[in-house]
């Protein structure tokens, strides 16, 4: 059997860079979408989209699987199917339970036992004006405002 | 019989007739390595779509209460993409370097071990951004299951230990939102991330040693090629991770 | 072929010596040896939990309390499914026989085959001190709440499981790459042995399969150390979700474990009949559908879980789709047997025995795979008769079958047919008298996991247990005729049962090597040249 040697298919770097400014632009409009307020399952189904562009980047270039054998990029690919199904049929049963029977519902039952504890008194809310009391990030897109009046709200209804 | 061993390098293993055979099977073999860890983290990405199925709203309300840092994970996907080039940019500089010893072998090699090293320091520059990131956390109490203990955003455990959800401003309980189990995901997930991020450093790092004792060349640089894949989909994985847990309402 | 030189006794078995020549070995011959020395260990120890729980079950009243007994059939479960039955053929006749069978000198990753074996023995280690601290008792499933709640030792037994998940991918890892990326010249495809076509789909679910098991541990665990909600209900989680987590990899499990025993069966059942195999590539392409469709079929064993209806229905009807593939081998095998030149020997009767306790396994999973009446069979006996079949006698027949068609070129020496043969009849007949009364049990309602039941059970939970305690001495006759041939047996000829593929055609034992040069591949592994059916018709 002779010397086989394959040439390795060696990248300018300008690919490189081409594609990593590509990835630079993609998350800063990853970030920027998701600032525009969209719906919660248009935001998702745009993040997502954009993220899998930038996967494909990462996985064809700079994992080179465009020079790669087609055996590489089946196995990934087989690995992308796989977790698919399972995401796909898991969420598919989460989605309709309770189609043909009604089932009991947890949710019913925690909320029976919460409205429980509200009515026995035993749901307290920690003082709001405790000098050690800990913040949020400072980088608020509204001053934290609304849920710290929220809590001076409840710290007046509830009793201690 | 081919001249297999009597000419045979060094890093040339016995049971492998050909150097491409080697190198094609030492990639099958990452890729399939890979394959296995991209099923792993599909575990943690189920668990956090099933949750979210569960509590959109909580999800949601982490975001507009700014318990994550946006600036923080943003400036984290722009290292971990740098990094990734930088770690592309290393395999190239061993896919260059000549056979036989000359200028030009140890100019790549020193370009090696330095695009090694950066692609290294910038993981590093990761994990104290993660570490930051993490002790906030632990200060204001925003932790996971039963850990969690954020004044602002209180959860109600009943005396048998069970968690019923979160307490309104108005004192009563909202069994829809459940803050303590999008910080369990948010800890596995990134936590899980971490830990590889920090077995990637440690192989980093040896292979830079390795760089520096000559043994990478034109002909053998598998090692440098494979722990790239490795370091891609690590990067892979917190391309997908960032906006699911810090951008999507 | 090339032809092998015996210039000298040196093989792979006295090539070297000493305790650190062999645990730090990385000859894939030596770790199959090791891996098989270890995985009869562990089946020695899961095999005595079994005989715990079939002598607490001959009578209805109960012997053992509640709370030993649930840890009885536990110990039981775990040991079988993960030390046992996940490796058992891949791990010892896999790692062996793969580069023979490909002419190859070794596996993709030596080093990495040697360091499957120590993590599996680590994550062993995990198992016992389990068994040491009391023993876990959550079933081997872990259901959740009560795995993530109470339970006893879980954190260690899940670690355990967790370790040697890892072992079970690296293993898969190389095989899929030797087979790929090793193979002889000339060998193609088409022209490998169907015991690699077997270990190939093995592979690739022990790789794609295994890390999700491993996520769910993880998750597990925290779930029982911080709580952080996930499966648990009175935290906000959901225990269908663990089930399904669980059951993604616990399915296709239980493929990784039967897809090799199909490769030898496809081995043994042509060299034995000295007929060419019926339908190479059904078997072959059926071998990769199994490993493809078995990953959609999961939810059939959440029936009754709380899972949605619809979706129980789905996977019903996938579940029916994945039958398919397994009647084709099924038939492909029988048609084998057809006006072959049967030899009545010991490898040819356990080969036999699989066929029949296969086939009713694999009825007996249709009742369970159709909703209607699963309602009433599910976590009877009929379940646990069911896998039984599949798992225990479709592997550990496949198993017995394969140690005894490869002993001759593992150890150099023959075993002894006249004992061999009447401790298989033996094994085939008590192994049926202690499954089959647990089907008529649960077909009539007898749960699973009880240790004590109502009366009208007895009869046939009596029935089972006397067999399971003759079925386990019929072990020990397997166990004293492979002893009795290490001490006792003829030295074995280069190639005993004349089979073509490329691990006969070298020394027995093999080189430490395997081969001198390399082997080139000119035939498929069952052109038997002179008994081809058409040829003995034409010559008449």
């Amino acid at each position: 059997m002779g010397h086989s040697h394959s040439e390795p298919h060696i990248s300018p770097l300008s690919l490189y860079f081409t594609v990593f400014s590509c990835l630079i632009v993609l998350t800063f409009v990853t970030v920027g979408v998701s600032e525009l307020g969209l719906p919660s399952t248009l935001s998702i189904i745009v993040a997502m989209a954009v993220a899998l562009v930038k996967a494909t980047l990462v996985a064809t270039w700079f994992m080179h699987l465009i020079h790669d054998t087609k055996l590489n990029i089946a196995l990934f690919l087989a690995s992308l199917w796989f977790m698919g199904i399972f995401f796909i049929f898991t969420t598919f049963d989460m989605a309709s339970r309770g189609n043909v029977m009604k089932m009991s519902d947890t949710f019913e039952f925690r909320q029976k036992r919460a409205d429980d504890n509200v009515r026995a008194g035993n749901v307290k809310v920690r003082k709001s004006d405790d000098p050690n009391k800990p913040h949020a990030f400072k980088f608020s897109t509204n001053g934290g405002k609304d849920w710290e009046d929220g809590l001076i709200a409840a710290e007046h209804s509830s009793s201690h | 019989m081919s001249s297999e061993n009597a000419n045979q390098k060094h890093y040339h293993a016995f049971f492998f007739h050909t150097m491409d055979q080697q190198n094609s099977s030492h990639k099958l073999g990452m890729w399939a390595f890979l394959a296995q860890e991209l099923l792993f983290f599909s575990g943690l990405f189920m668990a956090y779509i099933a949750m979210r199925y569960f509590y959109p709203d909580t999800f949601g309300e982490v975001q507009t209460r700014n318990l994550l840092s946006i600036p923080m994970g943003f400036t984290n996907t722009i290292v971990l993409l740098t990094s990734s080039l930088t770690m592309a940019l290393a395999v190239r500089e061993a896919q260059l370097i000549p056979v036989e010893e000359n200028e030009e072998s140890k100019k790549h090699r020193k370009r090696l071990i330095q695009l090694l090293v950066v692609t290294a320091a910038l993981a590093c520059v990761f994990l104290v951004i993660k570490y930051f990131e993490y002790s906030h956390k632990l200060h204001v109490g925003t932790l996971p299951g039963k850990f969690y203990h954020f004044a602002e955003w209180p959860i109600f455990t009943d005396t048998d230990g069970s968690i019923l959800g979160a307490i309104r401003p108005d004192g009563s309980i909202d069994v829809t939102s459940a803050p303590h189990i999008f910080f369990s995901l948010y800890f596995v997930a990134t936590g899980t991330h971490g830990l590889h991020v920090v077995i990637g450093v440690g192989v980093i790092l040896w292979l830079a040693l390795r760089a520096k004792r000559g043994e990478f060349n034109a002909e053998y640089h598998s090692a440098v090629e494979n722990v790239g894949l490795y370091w891609h989909l690590v990067d892979l994985i917190w391309i997908f991770l960032f906006p699911l847990m810090y951008l999507v309402k | 072929m090339s032809a092998e030189a015996t210039h000298d006794d040196s093989n792979y078995l006295n090539a070297t010596s000493g305790f650190k020549s062999w645990f730090m070995t990385v000859d894939h011959k030596r770790l199959g040896i090791m891996y098989l020395a270890t995985i009869l260990t562990f089946f020695l120890i899961g095999g005595s939990f079994a005989m715990l729980v079939r002598y607490e079950l001959l009578d209805a009243a109960p012997t053992l309390s509640a709370s030993n007994y649930n840890k009885a059939f536990t110990l039981h479960g775990a040991i079988m499914v993960f030390l046992v039955l996940v490796p058992a053929i891949p791990a010892s006749l896999g790692n062996f026989l793969i580069p023979l069978m490909l002419g190859a000198k070794d596996v993709a990753f030596p080093k990495l085959n040697r360091l499957s074996f120590h993590i599996y023995l680590f994550g062993a280690l995990f198992f016992v001190t389990t068994l040491v601290l009391g023993g876990v008792d959550t079933g081997w499933t872990f259901y959740t709440p009560y795995s993530s709640k109470y339970g006893t030792n879980v954190i260690t037994a899940l670690a355990g499981a967790f370790i040697l998940g890892f072992s079970s991918i690296l293993t898969g890892l190389n095989f899929i790459v030797t087979i790929h990326k090793m193979r002889a010249p000339g060998m193609t495809w088409g022209k490998i042995p169907l015991f690699l076509w077997a270990m190939y789909a093995t592979s690739l679910i022990q790789v794609l399969a295994t890390p999700v098991i491993a996520v769910t541990l993880v998750l597990l665990v925290v779930e029982r150390f911080m709580g952080i909600g996930i499966f648990d209900p009175a935290l906000g989680g959901d225990p269908v979700l663990f089930q399904h987590f669980f059951w993604f990899y616990s399915h296709p499990v239980v493929y990784v474990m039967i897809l090799p025993a199909f490769g030898i069966i496809s081995e043994t059942i042509t060299i034995h009949s000295r007929k060419h195999i019926f339908g190479y590539t059904a078997i072959a392409g059926s071998s990769v559908a199994i490993a493809a469709v078995g990953f959609l079929v999961w939810g059939h064993h959440m029936f009754l879980s709380g899972q949605s209806e619809t979706m129980g229905a789905i996977f019903s009807f996938i579940t029916f789709g994945v039958a398919v593939p397994t009647a084709i081998k099924v038939c492909s095998w029988i048609a084998t047997l057809y006006k072959g030149n049967i030899r009545w020997n010991t490898v040819m009767m356990y080969t036999l025995g699989f066929l029949w306790i296969f086939a009713i396994g694999g009825l007996t999973g249709l009742p369970l795979a159709t909703l209607s009446t699963d309602v009433h069979l599910h976590d009877t006996y009929f379940v646990v008769a069911h896998f039984h079949y599949t798992m225990m006698g479709g592997v550990l027949f496949a198993l017995i079958t394969g140690i005894f068609h490869w002993w001759p070129k593992m150890t150099g020496k023959m075993f002894s047919e006249k004992a061999g043969v009447p401790v298989s009849i033996f094994a085939f007949l008590s192994y049926n008298l202690t499954f089959i009364p647990q089907f008529i049990a649960g077909h009539r309602g007898m749960p699973r996991r009880y240790h004590e039941y109502l009366p009208q059970f007895e009869e046939m939970m009596r029935l089972s247990s006397i067999g399971s305690f003759l079925f386990g001495l019929s072990l020990f006759g397997v166990l004293f005729v492979l002893i009795h041939s290490l001490l006792k047996g003829e030295k074995a000829p280069q190639n005993p049962w004349q089979g073509l593929s490329l691990e006969w055609e070298t020394a027995t034992p093999p080189i430490e090597h395997n081969f001198e040069g390399q082997p080139i591949c000119t035939c498929g592994p069952y052109e038997f040249p002179d008994i081809d059916v058409k040829e003995r018709v034409a010559a008449k």
